[in-house]
């Protein structure tokens, strides 16, 4: 097995199956001096967590192809050494059980889409600040 | 040299074989200018999203120095993209910026003339345009738009209003929102969340207390659905009013008892006997919300009503009275001599915690 790709400290995953939302974040992100990587479903995210040092922080999307994003914090949460990053999903409006459900599988935070760009990034900035 | 050939039969399959040969030929051409179609419309999408997609982001935080024009075939795409990011996004910044830009390209303009388009995608798309751009010069276009017999475009049209300008939009659509029953309630239930409670809360009172019944219901049930306890006074009104309809009436009841303040117990109270069995039903259903100790002889007493709803409810609003114990629930079952009442209650003593909801 080859060495594990390195993320540097400002990389941050994102896994949204929508373009045009990866397109607004990936701004947002890269506005702020992060550098975003992509993963537009769960099975490209699943192959980024396996081979990919661990990120900054990752933002996930709740509906996704192939393994949504409950099953994807859940399997960040059991997988070494990316157990500890900080995740913050992004999920629909007035899916409150999702909410529940995001946050008992281990997320650490949710924004609710739609939503306010700076209320997002003082959001991650709260996490950006502590992650290592 | 062979000529063509004599027989009928052979000179028949020989134009057999050359039409299938022209068929073939038509159907590879069909093929090859498909594909080309499909090949030069990626191509322009794909131009299109390189040269708008970091515009439009861009937008939301500064305003692009200089922006190219919108080609006319791609003005639908452009307001597509626009619209989305609109729905996307919230906060005040992103509005001012997405607008100058919508602006700057002279997308407002495109929007306006698309509203007179002959198809329903592109004046759909025009109705929402206008109404996140906030354009005060559409508002008579949209205006009579929402009264279109179509209940999609007439409903976009009212949101667009409300988008421009809440106050005066809601005043204008508050009689089409109790009219029109083939408006969505889901949407229409959005709309009214979207322009606030404080904001409707006039304008439907004003119209429910004037209402035909049915429209009176509409109203009712939209101020239930958005939790608009200011209007609770003139439904108060509507309630004790001497001429209100009695499925009216138990709307009333039904909204008071959801919005659960206590300073309408007596007037629950005063409801509880009523002749009426709608009215008496949604009395006890609202007396399980607000209800206190001295209500538990009322509601027991409706346990043996004639009507079955009335039981039910009754029973419900016991279940749920804060204060009911299982065991003061089975004590009273257990006193009941009527058969029904005994009946009614049993559901709601094998599952003291459980929502009915009928």
């Amino acid at each position: 097995m080859g060495p594990t790709p390195q993320t540097s400290s400002q990389t941050i995953l994102i896994v949204e199956d929508d373009e045009d939302m990866v397109t607004l974040l990936q701004f947002l992100l890269e506005r702020e001096g992060y550098q975003a990587i992509v993963a537009t479903e769960g099975r490209q995210a699943r192959t980024l967590i396996e081979t990919l040092s661990p990120p900054r922080l990752v933002l996930l999307d709740v509906m996704l192809p192939y393994h949504n994003g409950f099953e994807l914090v859940t399997y960040i949460r059991s997988k070494e050494p990316w157990h500890g990053v900080p995740i913050v999903m992004l999920t629909a409006d007035s899916a409150e059980r999702d909410i529940v459900r995001a946050l008992d599988a281990g997320a650490s935070d949710y924004v609710v889409k739609p939503f306010n760009p700076k209320e997002l990034m003082a959001r991650l900035r709260r996490f950006l600040k502590t992650a290592p | 040299m062979v000529g063509p050939p004599d027989d009928v039969i052979i000179r028949l399959l020989w134009m057999v074989a050359g039409g299938e040969v022209v068929v073939v030929v038509a159907l590879l051409a069909g093929v090859v200018a498909l594909h080309f179609i499909k090949t030069l419309q990626l191509r322009r999408r794909n131009l299109f999203h390189a040269t708008w997609r970091p515009l439009l982001v861009q937008s939301l935080t500064d305003s692009p120095q200089s922006v190219p024009r919108v080609r006319s075939r791609d003005i639908l795409n452009f307001l597509f993209y626009w619209n989305y990011f609109h729905e996307s996004l919230l906060g005040e910044d992103k509005i001012v910026g997405l607008n100058q830009l919508a602006r700057q390209t002279g997308m407002d303009r495109a929007a306006k003339r698309l509203l007179k388009a002959k198809g329903l995608r592109k004046r759909l798309m025009a109705i929402i345009t206008l109404g996140h751009l906030r354009e005060q010069s559409a508002w008579d276009d949209l205006a009579e738009l929402a009264q279109s017999p179509h209940p999609v475009v007439s409903l976009s049209a009212a949101r667009a209003l409300v988008d421009i300008d809440p106050k005066a939009a809601l005043t204008l659509i508050a009689p089409w929102i109790g009219a029109r029953a083939d408006w969505s309630p889901p949407r229409v239930a959005a709309l009214l969340s979207h322009a606030g409670s404080e904001l409707i809360a006039q304008p439907l009172s004003q119209t429910v207390m004037t209402a035909a019944p049915d429209m009176a219901m509409r109203l009712l049930h939209y101020l239930e659905v958005t939790r608009c306890t200011a209007a609770l006074p003139a439904v108060r009104s509507l309630l004790v009013r001497e001429s209100t309809d009695m499925a009216v009436r138990a709307a009333c009841l039904k909204l008071i008892g959801q919005f659960q303040d206590p300073k309408d117990l007596a007037l629950v109270r005063s409801f509880i006997a009523d002749s009426d069995e709608r009215v008496r039903a949604q009395a006890a259903a609202a007396l399980g919300t607000i209800g206190m100790p001295a209500d538990e002889g009322s509601l027991i007493a409706l346990l043996s009503d004639w009507q079955w709803d009335v039981r039910y409810r009754a029973a419900e609003a016991l279940a749920h009275l804060p204060f009911m114990e299982p065991e003061r629930l089975a004590e009273i079952q257990s006193q009941q001599t009527d058969t029904l009442a005994k009946q009614i209650l049993e559901p709601f003593l094998a599952a003291p915690n459980h929502q009915h909801s009928i």
